[in-house]
């Protein structure tokens, strides 16, 4: 339940008329004195001057304010437009790591297929430079800057025959 | 299209850098107690009305939606004083949270605002200034829209409904406001005592 110096307060705050708590607001000094607040108050409101030119010097302000904006506004969509162009030139030119190169893959793989055939089924042997042949014409792979081509030792020569059909 | 709306923004300029942007300037000033950021607050405000030209649709009402971005510049600059203030007294050697802006704003606005009243008696001119240094110092203790709220009802003689409005909250939050600020202003002025 509310005490009358609540009431008190609440009614001078929003301007009402005290009514049947007039007579405690007059007995009780801490409602006299919020009474008295609000014409205390009505003393911090000062009729200032701007100064000459206040209009001018506003208009001014404010269009400066707006251009200043507009061309944050301008560089900074700019600049978020040149991090995704350059985000998804990088995303769709770059080069694939060491460990994920086509090259890599496919050793792994042959090896994994080595081992597997290896040990089941030791009678299904691969011939080692067939494979490597198959590897060799697999176009993404040889178009690929990352082929080992240093590491190929075996004279291609014979290999191209077998290509054609012939045997060396 | 562009063009139209470059005109509206101009028109619209013009028309809130007169009376409103005057208006604006006293509600900031009163709020703020300092010329330099009670122009910036009014500048801002104009900048950001002519920005969202768009969401104004009745533009009979410009005036009081100007006034409402204008407080809550007023509000923003308050609420960052208030974290400096914070700020600051948490820094060693700073001394009383309260000290530092105090000394640095208030002898010049107060000034200002004395020399603006009517010349009394020296005593009685001594013992009001005093009270009136005492009333703003304790002002800048309660909250922002306490205060905001204050102002607006008894220095510019606002209705709670349109101080609800320009502080953008419910009816009854800003009674709550005027009621609560009153009654912690009328403590601090009774501990001062």
């Amino acid at each position: 339940m509310k005490e009358v110096c609540d009431i008190v307060a609440e009614r001078v705050a929003l301007g009402e008329p005290l009514g049947d708590a007039a007579e405690h607001a007059a007995t009780c000094a801490r409602c006299r004195r919020l009474s008295a607040l609000p014409t205390e108050l009505g003393a911090t409101h000062s009729e200032t001057d701007p100064g000459i030119g206040f209009a001018a010097r506003m208009t001014a302000g404010a269009q400066k304010r707006i251009t200043v904006r507009r061309h944050r506004r301008v560089a900074i969509t700019l600049a978020a437009a040149v991090a995704a162009t350059t985000l998804g030139v990088v995303f769709l030119t770059r080069q694939p790591s060491d460990e994920t190169t086509p090259a890599k893959l496919d050793d792994k793989a042959a090896t994994d297929t080595h081992e597997k055939k290896h040990e089941p089924a030791p009678d299904q042997k691969v011939d080692e430079d067939v494979k490597f042949l198959v590897q060799m014409a697999r176009t993404d792979r040889a178009a690929h800057r990352s082929a080992h081509w240093r590491e190929i030792e075996k004279p291609l020569a014979p290999y191209k025959h077998l290509v054609k059909g012939t045997t060396p | 299209m562009a063009a139209s709306r470059a005109d509206a923004r101009s028109r619209l300029l013009s028309e809130l850098a007169g009376s409103p942007a005057r208006k604006g300037y006293g509600i900031a000033y009163d709020l703020l107690r300092n010329r330099a950021e009670a122009e910036e607050a009014v500048q801002e405000a104009l900048a950001r009305a002519c920005e969202s030209i768009g969401d104004l649709r009745d533009p009979a009402a410009a005036s009081g939606w100007f006034l409402r971005i204008v407080t809550t510049m007023c509000l923003r600059t308050l609420r960052r004083r208030r974290l400096k203030r914070a700020l600051l007294g948490w820094l060693p050697g700073q001394g009383e949270p309260d000290a530092a802006p105090k000394t640095e704003q208030q002898p010049e606005d107060i000034a200002e605002r004395m020399h603006a009243m009517p010349s009394e008696p020296p005593r009685e001119e001594l013992a009001s200034r005093q009270e009136l240094g005492a009333l703003f110092s304790h002002l800048d203790q309660l909250s922002a829209q306490q205060r905001t709220a204050l102002v607006l009802r008894y220095g510019h003689d606002h209705s709670v409904g349109e101080i609800a409005d320009m502080l953008g909250v419910e009816l009854a939050t800003a009674k709550t406001h005027l009621v609560r600020g009153l009654a912690k202003l009328r403590d601090l002025m009774e501990e001062h005592r």
